[in-house]
C-alpha cells in the first residue's frame, strides 16, 4: 500500500487524478495548496507527492523546499508552465521528474509506478554492483538483461550495444558516426540514419516519452549521450 | 536636568553663532570682492593714464632732439664738425637751387662721404613732428641718433624737402675722434636719450601692467558668467556684446589716432593727452557703474544696436544664394589681401597674411571637427545605435542646429523603436499568460472527456461525442503550444545558444525520428549531400524545431507513395538545405499566403494543425541567422534554408576522409 499526495489547487484536475490513479495498491491524499501539503506530510507517512507549482498561499517550488529538508520522498511536479527554464528549476530543487499540463494518464501512471518503484524497491538495494546503472536503467551486462525500473526490457542485439556504449561513456556525446564505427565494427559511409533510427527504437522502449528523453538525450547536430544520474 | 538643558541651548548657541561666523565671513569675501574690484579698476585707469602720459613725454623728448624742426645749420651746428657743417651747408645750396639727383650725389662722394640718397615721390610718411609736408620752402630734417653701444658713432641724417622732393643723407663717421665738439654733442644727447628711454621704459612697464589689469578682470568676469550661467540666469550671447563694447572702444582710440598720425585730424587742436584721458575716464566710468541700473541701460541699448546690425547682416546674406555669396566673398577676400601686399609695407602685408591665415585655420579646424562629430553620429545612426548623441558644445549658429536636429532624429527613432519593442514583448507576455491560464481548464476538459469516453456504456454517441471533445481539445492543445513559439520566436524573446552544428549528423537524427512515420506514409525520402561534413553555427535544439516543423509538413501534407527530395548543398561560404515534396492538396495560393499565420496547405482546414508552423519555422531559422526561402510551383513544395558555413579549419577537415 503506497500512500501518494495530490496536491493542485485545480480540484478537477485532482479528482481525476484520483480516478486514474485508482487502484488498490495506493492510498490517495489530496491537498489544495502548499500549506495543506506539507501539513498532511507531517500526520502520515507519504511515499510520492504529485504537485502543481502555480498555487495559491504556497507554491509548488517553495513546498518542494521545505519538503526536502525533512524528506526525500519522489516528487512529481505538475505545470502549465512548458518552458525549459521552469523545468530546470524544478529539477534543481529536487523534484525528481515532472508532467507537462495538460497530461495524459498513461503517462502519470507510467511515472508514478516508475518513481515509486525506484525509491522503495531499488533505492534500498543497489546490491549488483557489476550491472550499469542510469536513473531507473539497470544493464547487466552478464545476464545480458535490461531492467527498466525493475521490469526487464527486451531489446535487439544492436540496441543492446549502443545502449552499453552509451552507458559505459555516461555524459558523453557519441556521434553518429562514433557508434557505427563501434558497434557495427564498419565504414558508416551512407548509413548513419541507421543509428537514428535505432536509438528512437531505444527511447520508445525505455522513455515514458520519447518526445522528451530522461536518460538518452538527443544532442542536435552532434550526437547522442546518456545522461549522468547521481 | 538642568544640565541637559545648559548643554542644549549652548549647542544652540554655537550653531547661531556658526551660523553667524559664516555669513561674516561671506560679508568679509563679499566686500574684499567689491573692494578688490573697485582697486582693480583703479589700477587698471591709473595704469592707462601712466601710459599714456609717459608715452606722451616719450614724443617730447623726441620732439626736442630727435626730430627738430629747425633750419639745418641751426640744428647742424652744435653736433656737426666741420667737415659736415661745410657739405651740410653746400647741399642745401645745391638743393635750392633744384640741382639733379646725380649732381647731389657727385658732389657728396667727391667730399668722401659714404652716401645713401632716397628720392621719394608723393607722400612720406613722417612719424613726427613734421606737420606739413607740403612746404614750399626748403626743410632740411635733422635726425641725430646716439648709440650706446659704440659711445663715438655719430650718424647724422638729413631730409631735406623741396615741393615733393625728400632727400635723405646719412653721414657716417666710424672714426669720428673721442674729443669736442663730438663729445659735448654727443652728451647733451645723452640727456635727451636718458629722458627718452625712461620715459618709454615707464610706458612698456605701463603697457604691462594695463594688459595684466584686463586680462585679470576678463578672468574674473568669465568666473562669474559660467557661475550665472550654471544658474541660468543670463542668455547665451551675454558675453558677445560685453566683450564687443570695449573692444569697438578701443578699435576707435588706435584708428583716431592712427588718422591724427596722418595729419588727417589736426594734431594740434585735439591733443593726443585729452583723447586717451577721455577713454580712460570712460572706462574708469563703466568699471564703477557696474552692475548698477545705469550701465545695464547703457548694456541693453549696446546690445539691441548690435543684435539689430547682426539681424540686418544676416538678412542680406540670406538674400544672397549660398554659392555666389560664398565666391563673392573668397573673391573679395583675395583681393583684399592682394591689395594689402602690394600697396602696403611688407610688414602689414605680413600681419594680414599671418591673421588670414590663422582665421582660415581656425574655421577649417572648426568645421572639420563639427563634421567629423556629424559624420560619426550619422554613421552610429545608420548602424542602429540611436543612443550616440552629437556632442554640440562650441558649435554655433546652423551648424548648432544640424546637431541638435540629428539628436532628435535619434531620439525620435529610438523611442519608436522602445515603443514597438515594448508592445511585441507585451503581446508576447500576454499570449504566453492567456496561454497558461487556458491550458489549466483545457487539462481538465481532456481529462474529464478521455474519462467519459472511457466509461463503459451501451449508448455508442456517448463515445462517439466524447472522441470528437478529446480531439478538439487536443488539438487546441496544440494550437495553444504553437501559439507560444511562434510569438516567442517572432519577438526575440527566445534564448539562443550558439554552437557548431554539423548538418549532416543533425539530417541523420532528424530522419532517423521520422523514418517509421515516412514508411507509414510510403513516402520515399532521397538524400543527397557532399561528403564532407558541413558546419554550421547554430543553436542545436532550435534547428531540430526547424527541421521537426518541416518533417511534419512533410508528414502531413506529402502525395503518399511519392519522393521527398532532401539536398544540401554547400556554396563558397553557405550551406543550403532544400526540401522538395509533391502536395497532397492543390496549393492554389502563393508561397507568402501559405507562410502567413493561420493558412495551411488546405483550405478547407481539415487537417489537424495550427497552421502556424512555417511562421514559426522562418522566425526560427532568422534567430539563427539563417535565411528561409519557399516556393511553390504546382504541387511543388520547396523550402531553402540558407545558413553561413561556419569557417574552422580542424572542423571541417577533421572527419574528412
Amino acid at each position: 500500500m503506497y500512500h501518494i499526495l495530490i496536491c493542485d489547487d485545480e480540484k478537477d484536475i485532482v479528482n481525476a487524478l484520483k480516478i486514474y490513479l485508482n487502484d488498490s495498491a495506493y492510498i490517495l491524499h489530496e491537498a489544495y495548496n502548499g500549506r495543506e501539503a506539507l501539513q498532511i506530510m507531517e500526520r502520515e507517512t507519504i511515499q510520492l507527492v504529485l504537485m502543481d507549482i502555480m498555487m495559491p498561499e504556497m507554491d509548488g517550488i517553495e513546498t518542494m523546499v521545505k519538503i526536502r529538508e525533512k524528506s526525500n520522498v519522489p516528487v512529481i511536479l505538475l505545470t502549465a508552465k512548458s518552458e525549459d527554464s521552469d523545468k530546470i528549476l524544478g529539477l534543481n530543487v529536487g523534484a525528481d521528474d515532472y508532467i507537462t499540463k495538460p497530461f495524459h494518464p498513461m503517462e502519470v501512471c507510467a511515472r508514478v509506478k516508475s518513481q515509486l518503484r525506484r525509491y522503495l524497491q531499488l533505492g534500498g538495494s543497489n546490491a549488483r554492483k557489476e550491472a550499469l546503472r542510469c536513473g531507473g536503467i539497470e544493464l547487466d551486462d552478464k545476464e545480458k538483461k535490461v531492467l527498466c525500473d525493475g521490469e526487464e526490457v527486451s531489446l535487439t542485439r544492436t540496441e543492446y550495444e549502443i545502449l552499453k556504449l552509451l552507458m559505459e561513456n555516461q555524459g558523453q556525446v557519441f556521434s553518429p558516426r562514433d557508434i557505427y564505427r563501434r558497434i557495427w565494427n564498419d565504414s558508416p559511409y551512407g548509413s548513419e540514419n541507421t543509428v537514428a533510427v535505432h536509438i528512437r527504437h531505444l527511447r520508445e522502449k525505455l522513455e515514458i516519452n520519447p518526445a522528451e528523453p530522461r536518460y538518452l538525450k538527443v544532442v542536435w547536430g552532434q550526437g547522442y549521450k546518456c545522461e549522468k544520474h547521481g | 536636568m538642568k544640565n541637559t538643558a545648559e548643554t542644549v541651548s549652548g549647542s544652540a548657541v554655537k550653531e547661531t553663532e556658526g551660523d553667524w561666523a559664516l555669513s561674516e565671513k561671506k560679508i568679509k569675501k563679499k566686500i574684499i570682492y567689491k573692494v578688490g574690484r573697485i582697486l582693480l579698476a583703479l589700477i587698471t585707469v591709473a595704469a592707462f593714464f601712466g601710459m599714456s602720459v609717459s608715452e606722451l613725454f616719450c614724443r617730447e623728448a623726441e620732439r626736442e632732439g630727435f626730430y627738430a624742426e629747425v633750419t639745418p645749420m641751426e640744428a647742424a651746428g652744435p653736433y656737426l664738425d666741420r667737415i659736415a657743417q661745410e657739405i651740410t651747408s653746400h647741399l642745401v645750396e645745391l638743393v635750392a637751387a633744384e640741382s639733379d639727383d646725380t649732381v647731389i650725389k657727385d658732389y657728396l662722394v667727391s667730399q668722401g662721404v659714404d652716401v645713401q640718397l632716397y628720392r621719394y615721390k608723393g607722400v612720406y610718411p613722417m612719424w613726427g613732428t613734421n606737420s606739413e609736408p607740403y612746404k614750399p620752402k626748403i626743410t632740411l630734417q635733422v635726425e641725430l641718433n646716439y648709440y650706446e653701444e659704440t659711445g663715438r658713432d655719430i650718424w647724422c641724417g638729413f631730409y631735406i624737402s623741396p615741393n615733393d622732393r625728400y632727400y635723405c643723407v646719412y653721414y657716417m663717421r666710424p672714426d669720428c675722434p673721442a674729443d669736442a665738439p663730438i663729445r659735448e654733442a654727443s652728451d647733451s644727447l645723452q640727456t635727451l636719450h636718458d629722458k627718452w628711454g625712461t620715459a618709454m621704459r615707464t610706458a612698456t612697464a605701463m603697457e604691462i601692467a594695463f594688459a595684466l589689469c584686463i586680462g585679470l578682470r576678463l578672468f574674473l568676469f568669465l568666473k562669474k558668467r559660467r557661475k550665472r550661467h550654471e544658474k541660468r540666469e543670463r542668455e547665451p550671447g551675454f558675453l558677445v556684446w560685453r566683450l564687443a563694447a570695449p573692444s569697438v572702444c578701443a578699435v576707435g582710440i588706435i584708428l583716431t589716432e592712427r588718422l591724427m598720425e596722418r595729419g588727417i585730424i589736426d594734431w594740434q587742436f585735439f591733443p593726443r593727452i585729452l583723447l586717451r584721458s577721455t577713454a580712460a575716464t570712460l572706462i574708469l566710468v563703466a568699471v564703477l557703474l557696474q552692475g548698477t541700473s545705469v550701465s545695464r541701460f547703457f548694456y541693453r541699448v549696446f546690445r539691441w544696436i548690435l543684435r539689430k546690425a547682426g539681424r540686418v547682416i544676416c538678412s542680406i546674406l540670406r538674400k544672397f544664394p549660398p554659392l555666389p555669396s560664398g565666391i563673392l566673398l573668397y573673391v573679395g577676400g583675395s583681393g583684399l589681401e592682394l591689395f594689402l601686399c602690394f600697396r602696403t609695407k611688407w610688414y602689414w602685408a605680413l600681419a594680414v597674411w599671418i591673421v588670414e591665415k590663422a582665421v582660415v585655420l581656425g574655421a577649417g579646424v572648426y568645421l572639420f571637427v563639427c563634421g567629423k562629430r556629424f559624420l560619426a553620429a550619422g554613421e552610429l545612426l545608420a548602424q542602429g545605435e540611436l543612443d550616440h548623441e552629437v556632442n554640440t558644445a562650441g558649435m554655433a549658429g546652423p551648424l548648432r542646429r544640424h546637431g541638435e536636429n540629428l539628436n532628435s532624429i535619434g531620439q525620435g527613432i529610438s523611442r519608436a523603436v522602445e515603443a514597438k519593442m515594448k508592445s511585441e514583448r507585451m503581446k508576447t507576455e500576454l499570449i504566453t499568460n492567456v496561454s497558461h491560464d487556458i491550458k489549466t481548464p483545457l487539462t481538465s476538459i481532456i481529462n474529464y472527456s478521455r474519462l467519459i469516453g472511457d466509461q463503459k456504456t451501451e449508448n455508442e454517441t456517448i463515445t462517439e461525442y466524447a472522441q470528437v471533445l478529446l480531439r478538439q481539445a487536443e488539438r487546441m492543445k496544440k494550437l495553444l503550444d504553437d501559439l507560444i513559439e511562434a510569438s516567442k520566436a517572432a519577438s526575440g524573446s527566445m534564448e539562443v545558444h550558439f554552437a557548431p552544428c554539423e548538418v549532416d549528423v543533425l539530417l541523420s537524427q532528424a530522419v532517423g525520428e521520422y523514418q517509421s512515420r515516412l514508411e507509414e506514409k510510403q513516402l520515399e525520402l532521397r538524400t543527397v549531400q557532399p561528403e564532407e561534413t558541413i558546419r554550421i553555427l547554430a543553436d542545436g535544439q532550435l534547428l531540430w524545431r526547424v527541421f521537426d516543423n518541416l518533417f511534419n509538413n512533410v508528414y502531413k501534407y506529402a502525395q503518399e507513395g511519392s519522393r521527398v527530395y532532401l539536398n544540401v548543398e554547400k556554396a563558397q561560404d553557405s550551406v543550403r538545405i532544400i526540401f522538395r515534396n509533391m502536395s497532397k492538396f492543390a496549393l492554389n495560393i502563393s508561397a507568402e499566403e501559405l507562410e502567413e499565420r493561420f493558412v495551411r496547405g488546405d483550405k478547407s482546414r481539415h487537417m489537424e494543425g495550427s497552421g502556424l508552423g512555417l511562421a514559426i519555422t522562418r522566425s526560427l531559422v532568422e534567430l539563427q541567422n539563417g535565411r528561409m526561402e519557399l516556393l511553390v510551383d504546382g504541387d511543388l513544395f520547396k523550402v531553402t534554408l540558407l545558413f553561413g558555413l561556419l569557417e574552422d579549419e580542424d572542423g571541417t577537415n577533421a572527419d574528412n576522409r
